[in-house]
């Protein structure tokens, strides 16, 4: 592990070190470069640049140029020329440093040109900049060296994340298949990470709480089913046994309202207590033809004439047959509740896909239509029996399809309840 | 006839044992699953009506024991529970028929006197429908007391109708009950069969009518 990072600092000393050095020889190459020897005295003609980074440097940059005897030619300043005496004590090609009162040792190199002893320093302080380039330059280095390493890292990473995390997409699985009801309920922690265990027990216990509010949401429907059926069943009885006569039908047809209350809150309860299973493949036409058969003969005994159309073939749609048919049966309802008996009822399914209940009935008022099929509303113009629920269960069931329940007026007097699929899937 | 009445609701109880008597049944009224069981086990019914919901466990345990033991005779499910699923369960652990709570007692003498005459029962037994009489043992139909000569299919329709008299049959269900899958069906077939046995039962007198429901189905119906 501390291999590498060693050999970065190495590397990184010896770079800094071996800079500096060049610097001062491209220094003193710039010094000889510029030094015309062919007239006497020599004569240094710096390019305007670098004379004013001399001139402006504060010495942290100097040169001298001296004769073989140590005679000072020229130098970068006064401060420079001091230090001729010590320029001269090293030998021609050695670095060395030269004290500095007040400041960093000067760093100093020399060569000798032409019989000319030429000499350069840079105040060290400018190390601190030196490292600054370094650390770039080794950085592209380490990129290079970096890039196949990280590549390995990223492939066992990918890896290894896609080891722990299966167990969890498989969890995520099992809560998907999760419902209301349903046989399991609970998520396994089997091969799931320790860190993730807690979670999954938590998530666990919060779904067992649930079920358990579920169950008991479920007996409450079936226990008022029948606290609520058996009262109705003795009266019924009860009033089947009174000899006939006008009171015997009156308090029959009150029974029979009541129980159609019953059943339809039921209905409510349950649908609110559970989610619809929508994953039958229906053909509306058999289904509304079943519904509708079932409550012919009601019609029937009331004279209406009761007709169905239908297109020839299936018109099919997926959801839950049973609540179609529980849907087509309180439109029936309705339909039979609130028109004069003797009146035709005609139900259609046709290919958009939409169930029609068309009736001849006195029709539903502009600004009514919307919230008759809200629960427990009810046209102030009918004084007939209804309880308010049966065509809210109609745009409950509706709404779960996917379509909209709707009453329009028909051409010729009379409504048309519809439930129509506005965009089949 | 003899029939075991299982129903812990005193009041009910009572009025259901009055109604089925002057219906003419002769009526032993039990509260519990144990009290059902001892009968069952000492006595001889021709029938039984179960309600599910008793003090002491649950009416479609008992049902499915009993069956279990051999128990044959038809028994009626009198139940506050309506769901499909609480329906398909009813029938399959052993019920007969499944009437929810309320009913008429009319509808119940009348669904309770269709289970006895089952065709599975050891003795034909007669279904009448106004002046028509349908003897199931030697397949054979009356009008008035007439003979009435019917095809094989004709009287298949026609007991069809009987046993469902009042309700409407789709056409769906018609051919279902009468022709097998391998069977070359015309598509008008069906139509055919009732135009012939409308024909004929008109032809007879008879006083019921086969109704047709457009787009719906048929029912034999009582002409009012």
């Amino acid at each position: 592990m501390l291999g590498p990072p060693a050999v970065f600092m190495l590397f990184s000393l010896w770079t800094v070190g071996s800079m500096h050095d060049r610097a001062l020889q491209d220094q003193a190459a710039d010094i000889v470069r510029n030094l015309d020897t062919r007239v006497e005295p020599p004569v240094l003609s710096l390019p305007v640049v670098l004379a004013d980074a001399y001139m402006h440097s504060h010495d942290s940059y100097f040169y001298i140029v001296l004769e073989r005897d140590g005679t000072v030619v020229t130098a970068s300043s006064p401060t420079a020329a001091s230090l001729a005496a010590r320029a001269m004590a090293a030998r021609p090609g050695e670095f060395f440093l030269i004290p500095h009162k007040g400041g960093e040792p000067w760093y100093v190199y020399s060569t000798t040109y032409d019989g000319f002893r030429i000499v350069v320093g840079q105040d060290s302080m400018h190390e601190d900049v030196l490292f600054d380039s370094i650390i770039r330059e080794v950085a592209v280095l380490m990129l290079w060296l970096a890039l196949p390493l990280l590549l390995v890292t990223w492939i066992v990473m990918m890896h290894t994340l896609n080891r722990a995390f299966s167990p969890i997409a498989r969890a995520a699985d099992e809560a998907r298949t999760i419902t209301p009801g349903g046989a399991e309920g609970q998520i396994s922690s089997h091969g799931l990470p320790r860190e993730i265990t807690p979670l999954v027990k938590a998530v666990n216990a919060a779904l067992a709480r649930l079920e358990r509010a579920y169950d008991v949401e479920r007996r409450f429907t079936t226990d008022a089913a029948h606290e609520l059926r058996t009262p109705v069943a003795v009266l019924t009885a009860r009033i089947d046994m009174l000899p006939e006569g006008p009171a015997k039908e009156s308090l029959a047809q009150d029974t029979a309202r009541l129980s159609r209350s019953v059943s339809q809150l039921l209905q409510v309860a349950r649908l609110d207590a559970k989610p619809l299973a929508m994953d039958e493949d229906i053909d509306l036409a058999r289904v509304v033809r079943h519904a509708v058969a079932l409550l012919a003969p009601l019609a029937m005994q009331e004279g209406r004439r009761m007709e169905m159309t239908a297109p020839n073939r299936p018109v099919m749609i997926r959801g839950n047959a049973q609540a179609i048919a529980l849907a087509v049966t309180n439109l029936v309802e309705n339909a039979l509740a609130h028109t004069p008996a003797g009146t035709p009822i005609d139900v259609q399914v046709t290919s958009e896909p939409a169930i029609c209940v068309l009736d001849r009935g006195q029709g539903v008022p502009a600004d009514e239509r919307m919230a008759i099929f809200e629960r427990f509303q009810r046209s102030p113009n009918t004084a007939s029996s209804g309880t308010g629920l049966g065509l809210a269960i109609v745009a409950e069931i509706a709404a779960r399809h996917h379509a909209v329940a709707s009453v329009e007026p028909r051409a010729g007097g009379g409504s048309i309840f519809a439930i129509r699929w506005v965009n089949p899937a | 006839m003899r029939l075991l009445l299982v129903e812990d609701e005193r009041e009910l109880a009572c009025l259901l044992e009055a109604g089925l008597k002057a219906a003419g049944f002769a009526i032993d009224r039990v509260r519990t699953v144990s009290d059902a069981e001892a009968a069952l086990e000492t006595e001889r019914y021709d029938i039984a009506v179960l309600d599910l919901r008793l003090p002491d466990g649950d009416g479609l345990d008992l049902l499915k024991r009993q069956r279990a033991k051999g128990l044959a005779i038809p028994v009626l499910i009198l139940t506050a529970r309506d769901s499909l699923a609480d329906r398909i369960r009813g029938l399959e652990q052993g019920g007969d028929d499944y009437v929810l709570k309320p009913f008429h007692m009319a509808e119940l003498v009348a669904r309770l006197r269709a289970l006895l005459r089952r065709p599975n029962q050891a003795l034909g037994a007669n279904i009448v429908v106004g002046n028509v009489a349908l003897n199931t043992a030697d397949r054979s139909v009356t009008v008035s007391k007439a003979p009435l000569p019917l095809s094989r299919r004709e009287l298949g329709l026609l007991e069809l109708f009987m046993r469902r008299s009042g309700r409407v049959l789709t056409r769906d269900c018609i051919e279902r009950a009468l022709y097998s899958f391998d069977d070359e069906l015309e598509s008008n077939a069906v139509e055919v069969l009732l135009h012939r046995l409308r024909r004929k039962l008109m032809g007879a007198g008879a006083s019921p009518e086969i109704h047709t429901l457009r787009g719906i189905g048929y029912l034999l119906e009582e002409a009012s």
